[in-house]
């Protein structure tokens, strides 16, 4: 699985040890949040303080996917993407499925084949910071979008790395599942681990020994007895 | 280890069971909900994401 592999990565403890680091604040955003987690996990002695800014991979409360079929990050023969759309894409309901917008099938349909934001960026090529910009000056609107100047310093940034050669965010896949959240205007969705449907599902040891259990443990009692002091 | 998790109140990653799974997880859990904000936090409400960020760090 790449998420092991992105995640027992001893890179960043090698950066800290080098920059004679014993111990410091971890402070991750989105998935920066969840692989902070799991830092701490393996080393909480090196950790202080941690704040999770967004973070990928709170899972639902117990039992609330148990019946959610586990999402295949690799797509074989024996589950064709029809049989899918039949049992519910990437667990998201059949008849909330055919309700769902076609723009917002197409997201869910791209990201199970691991279509990442950045990919689509990249793939815009000389469009992509025209595109950037426009983004981040509605998206920010309220924020540095009123400020020209700061609008596009944050967007010529955001462009930069989002069109950089990717890594991590081809973990994102693995790691996250689509999900249709109601009560607001319109359907939204949104990201929740699917570590839940991973420990539920005995016929995917595997799953179950993936990185993503970790936060898990860090939130569940008994372990946060070990880890928070 | 102090740990403190902040969402935005509009927030596409903060899945509406949030608060439910991590209510009485831990006394050394402290979950702020940052208002006026999405996913991205320190752009949308920096004066609350900051002091928040400071009081995350400052716990001994």
């Amino acid at each position: 699985m790449r998420v092991v592999h992105c995640c027992r990565s001893n890179a960043m403890v090698e950066w800290a040890d080098k920059l004679g680091l014993e111990q410091f604040a971890l402070v991750g955003h989105s998935l920066g949040g969840y692989l902070s987690a799991t830092f701490a996990l393996r080393h909480p002695h090196r950790v202080s303080n941690l704040v999770l800014v967004s973070p990928v991979g709170i899972p639902e409360p117990h039992g609330a996917s148990t019946s959610v079929p586990l999402p295949s990050s690799e797509p074989t023969d024996d589950q064709p993407l029809a049989d899918a759309a039949e049992a519910g894409i990437a667990g998201i309901e059949p008849e909330v499925w055919r309700q769902l917008p076609w723009q917002m099938r197409m997201i869910v349909r791209a990201w199970g084949f691991n279509v990442t934001p950045q990919s689509i960026v990249r793939f815009l090529g000389s469009y992509g910071p025209k595109v950037m910009t426009r983004a981040v000056m509605r998206r920010f609107s309220g924020s540095v979008g009123s400020d020209e100047v700061l609008g596009q310093l944050v967007a010529d940034y955001l462009y930069h790395v989002t069109a950089s050669e990717g890594s991590g965010e081809f973990a994102m896949n693995a790691l996250m599942a689509p999900r249709v959240v109601n009560g607001r205007p319109g359907v939204c969705v949104c990201c929740v681990a699917k570590l839940m449907s991973c420990r539920a599902n005995p016929d995917h040891p595997a799953q179950v020994r993936s990185p993503a259990v970790w936060i898990q443990a860090l939130f569940s009692s008994d372990a946060s007895d070990r880890v928070i002091r | 280890m102090p740990v403190t998790v902040l969402f935005g109140d509009n927030d596409w990653m903060a899945h509406p069971d949030v608060p439910a799974t991590l209510s009485g997880v831990s006394k050394g859990l402290g979950l702020v909900q940052v208002p006026g904000a999405g996913h991205h936090l320190y752009l949308d409400n920096p004066a609350v994401f900051h002091q928040t960020l400071n009081d995350g760090l400052a716990i001994a």
